[in-house]
């Protein structure tokens, strides 16, 4: 066992003294014990691990990681600047704690429910429904960073969509961090009942933070012919280590939606695992993913089909520059039985630079017959012909490119539903893509 | 399915027999006692028993692979034979000297060995469980002065070669059963062609495991010089036995400038039967070293038998615009299990690669696709395509696709494609509706699923394969 990995995470379970205080509910309560003592006997992975193999986490492993100040300072009219106008209600959560001066919660509860976990247990229903949904994680794509987060996390976004919830308004849940060398574990949990729609905005950003650790879970429980538009804009500081693990499950003739952004931190995983449980899902999934400077920018989504009829599309882009590395490992699983599915992936990966580098790995597991399933890799860069193109209408040639680059990576985030961010992650993209 | 191959497909295993001949084996287990013994059978130089011994040493600090996607018993390396050859071991020069038994065997099998030679223009060196018995054509081949024979007979007539080659593309250090074949290896053929000769005749080798619990340690070894060109072929049967038998061959290819080597197989070794008891476990190692500047290596397979496949027939792209190519069919039925693939390395400027892998699943089989396409930070230009296609018959079977795709130079081109597909009603519907009946429509169907590989296989072979489908999905569709 890699010793780093060890003493980092016998220090991070031993860090924070207030971690110890266990929910007074008796079922989270083992959540987190059962967490806390698996960790403590497997400790987080390292690259031996086929799964962690091509993302190396020693220099998270070698920093030494202190928990947050609970009174950081931070200027609330640059934190607001980040909010985007289409939300109805804004959760900002300040080094993983809910922070109620900076969030707006929109005064009408009874279609969709914004609330902490504290809250959310105090509703006698409510609470019902957490325990049925929370820690919805295992199979694939669980790693030890989902139990630190389950054994570690302070306060939990709850959003609770009602069936008449049926015009996908927008909540945007904004993690601000703000520490130097510091970790947090922002928790999120939606929860759409039957036939509700909600539209998620999931943001990560840093602010005056620096080497910082963000190890966020967030899990999506869709009920039957429910719909759920889930944005994750991943633009943490570029010193920042993010780890996330998305775990997503989809009932009788649910949709869910992903637009995954990831164009921040110095090392970046995300585990987006969505399972299709009753029949007829649907599952449509499209990431972006910037390598920039040295970073290391890592997607891992697994996509199961455990019933018939479901439907899963998928599209991953990804640009590396610099010296970057960029991972995608994309698992699509028929399960047996689950016929008459339809499953596509596409692959996309454009290398800028001599030193930048490209892992990609597209893997398919069917044990059904009557499906069809498909995925395409590529790894390329701009083609010359395009580029002469260009040219010959007078743009030199870094203009050129950086129009291509540009091209490129806009058409993951072109049918965005919240308009206001889509330029939002279009100048990230113009930054980051420069020849 | 058409009356051809219906009347095979209704034939039991027709490779399932057992030739009694009398035969020299060692204890079980393995030491380095068996190993010196095995080399001094052999009356073998100093040098090879050495290598024999560091390679045993280090397969001893190994452990067996668990990456597969694969399950089995675990194999008592303690229980294996090591050693046995036919007991009857003076050279023969003419086929009339070879025991009748041997020669039953073979036309059992369907390869009346001097007929077929002649008819086909192929030299066929026949390795019957461990030791080569006769070599045909070897003097025809002389005149262009191509080396064609027994690993062995090589190691005493051409120590020089075999110093040089051995262990360069698969050293005894790569994986836990190259080391254990390094170690134990009986026999095997080696091949050279020399500076610009085009190898006038197709190479084969039949292999034949014999001795009931003799795991096979074959190594091939193939070297073509500059501008030289070949074209070998390999293929398997085995007989029908209860006890799971240990196959770990190596197969080394080195192309030289502007050489080109094309290498084909097709494997049916007994894969045990419909409830999974008995049949081969086929561990291969098979590499091939594009070391020259434009050399070409091609790697078709068509994988039908074994219990448990795991084979990756690769190639290193070395020299500048050296080409690779990997074609594959593998088919798996009942509780057979195959994990195959191939892996690409570009290291050179402008290498290409391509590979095209077709899997069929039947029955309750799991069939998985790995592959590896690397191009280093140096490989200028490289191009890679792939293409990975699974059939499943059946809800019972599963069917896997694991690309790797690592790449570190931005002039690199890789492109992978996959897809997973059933025979459709529709497309039974159509052929009905044309007037052919629905055995034909689906013998049709997988014929022309498989039409992309089979057309790189030499002749003879594309017509066995085509037979050897028909008779391994028997009962599995339609």
């Amino acid at each position: 066992m890699n010793q780093h990995s060890v003493k980092f995470t016998a220090d991070l379970l031993t860090a924070d003294s207030t971690s110890v205080a266990y929910s007074t509910e008796d079922w989270l309560k083992k959540y987190q014990l059962e967490a806390r003592a698996h960790l403590e006997k497997c400790s987080l992975p390292t690259t031996a691990e086929e799964e962690w193999r091509f993302t190396d986490l020693t220099a998270l492993y070698k920093s030494n990681l202190t928990p947050p100040a609970l009174d950081e300072p931070i200027d609330a009219s640059v934190a607001k600047s980040f909010l985007i106008p289409e939300a109805i209600s804004s959760v900002v959560l300040l080094n993983g704690v809910y922070s109620s001066s900076l969030s707006t919660v929109s005064s009408d509860q009874t279609k969709i429910r914004v609330c902490n976990m504290a809250s959310a247990m105090n509703d006698a229903q409510l609470n019902a429904s957490l325990k049925r949904r929370f820690n919805s994680l295992e199979g694939d794509g669980v790693s030890g960073f989902c139990e630190m987060n389950t054994a570690l996390f302070k306060d939990a976004v709850v959003i609770h969509a009602n069936s008449n919830s049926s015009s996908f308004e927008t909540i945007h849940v904004l993690n601000i961090s703000t520490g130097k060398h510091t970790f947090n574990h922002p928790r999120l949990l939606v929860i759409a009942e039957e036939q509700a729609k909600v539209c998620v905005l999931e943001d990560y950003i840093g602010i005056g933070g620096f080497g910082y650790m963000t190890n966020a879970v967030s899990e999506f429980s869709l009920a039957a012919e429910s719909q759920v538009i889930h944005v994750k804009l991943q633009r943490d500081d570029d010193s920042a280590f993010h780890i996330a693990h998305t775990h997503v499950g989809v009932d009788q003739s649910a949709s869910y939606q992903n637009w995954s952004v990831s164009v921040g931190a110095a090392v970046s995983r995300h585990n987006l695992v969505t399972r299709q449980r009753e029949e007829g899902g649907h599952i449509a999934i499209k990431g972006l993913a910037l390598g920039h400077d040295k970073r290391i920018v890592d997607t891992h989504s697994c996509i199961e089909h455990t019933k018939p009829h479901g439907q899963s599309v998928q599209v991953h882009k990804t640009i590396a520059g610099d010296r970057s590395k960029v991972v995608f490992n994309g698992k699509v699983k028929v399960q047996r039985g689950a016929q008459q599915t339809n499953s596509s992936q596409q692959n996309r990966n454009l290398l800028l630079s001599a030193r930048a580098s490209v892992d990609a790995k597209p893997e398919l597991e069917i044990f059904a017959d009557d499906v069809k399933c498909a995925h395409g890799a590529t790894v390329g860069q701009v083609s010359e012909d395009e580029l002469f193109y260009l040219k010959s209408r007078g743009l030199n040639d870094d203009l050129a490119r950086n129009l291509l680059n540009y091209a490129f990576a806009r058409e993951v985030i072109e049918d965005l539903p919240i308009k206001s961010l889509g330029a939002v992650i279009e100048s990230y993209i113009r930054d980051q893509t420069k020849t | 399915m058409s009356t051809a191959i219906d009347n095979i497909v209704n034939q039991p295993y027709t490779a399932g027999f057992h030739t009694e001949i009398e035969t020299d084996s060692v204890a079980r287990g393995l030491s380095e006692d068996v190993i010196r013994t095995i080399s001094s059978k052999k009356n073998e130089p100093e040098w090879l028993l050495e290598f024999r011994l560091k390679a045993y040493q280090h397969w001893l600090t190994m452990t067996e692979p668990k990456w597969p996607n694969v399950t089995y018993p675990k194999i008592d390396f303690q229980d294996i034979i090591y050693y046995s050859a036919p007991k009857s071991k003076v050279t023969k020069k003419s086929m009339d000297e070879v025991d009748p038994e041997l020669l039953k065997t073979f036309e059992k099998l369907g390869i009346p060995m001097n007929e077929r030679a002649a008819l086909a223009g192929v030299a066929v060196d026949v390795v019957f469980d461990s030791v080569s018995v006769t070599t045909t054509y070897k003097e025809k081949l002389a005149e262009y002065g191509i080396i064609f024979c027994s690993f062995s007979e090589a190691v005493r007539d051409h120590p020089d070669l075999i110093k040089r080659y051995l262990g360069s593309v698969v050293p005894y250090t790569d994986n836990f059963y190259s080391a254990l074949n390094s170690a134990v290896f009986t026999d095997g053929s080696f091949c050279y062609i020399p500076k610009g000769v085009k190898c006038p005749m197709d190479l084969s080798t039949y292999f034949r495991i014999n001795t009931q619990d003799s795991g096979q340690f074959e190594r091939t070894l193939i070297v073509a010089e500059e501008g030289s060109q070949v074209c070998y072929l390999e293929g398997c049967t085995a007989p029908q036995f209860d006890t799971n038998q240990l196959h770990a061959a190596v197969v080394e290819l080195i192309a030289l400038d502007d050489a080109d080597i094309k290498y084909s197989t097709v494997q049916n070794w007994y894969a045990g039967d419909e409830n999974g008891v008995g049949g081969i476990f086929n561990f291969v190692t098979k590499r091939g070293l594009c070391k020259g500047k434009n050399s070409k290596i091609s790697w078709t397979q068509v994988e039908t038998g074994s219990a448990v496949t795991w084979k990756y027939p690769s190639c290193i792209l070395l020299g500048d615009n050296s080409v690779g190519e990997f074609y594959s069919v593998a088919l798996t039925n009942h509780m057979q299990q195959a994990d195959t693939g191939t892996k690409m390395f570009h290291i050179g400027k402008n290498t290409r690669s391509r590979i095209i892998s077709k899997g069929i699943s039947a029955g309750k089989s799991n069939n998985s696709y790995r592959g590896l396409v690397k191009v280093s930070p140096k490989a200028e230009g490289a191009r890679n395509y792939s293409q990975c296609d699974s059939m499943l018959i059946g809800d019972l079977c599963g069917a896997n696709t694991f690309p790797y795709i690592e790449v570190a130079n931005k002039s690199a081109m890789v492109e992978h494609e996959a897809s997973t597909s059933k025979i459709g009603e529709e497309q039974l519907f159509y052929f009905l509706s044309r007037g052919i009946d629905s055995e034909e429509a689906v013998s049709m169907i997988i014929n022309g699923f498989v039409r992309d590989v089979f057309m790189h296989l030499p002749m003879e072979f594309a017509v066995e394969a085509t037979k050897l489908l028909g008779l391994k999905l028997e009962g599995s569709v339609g």
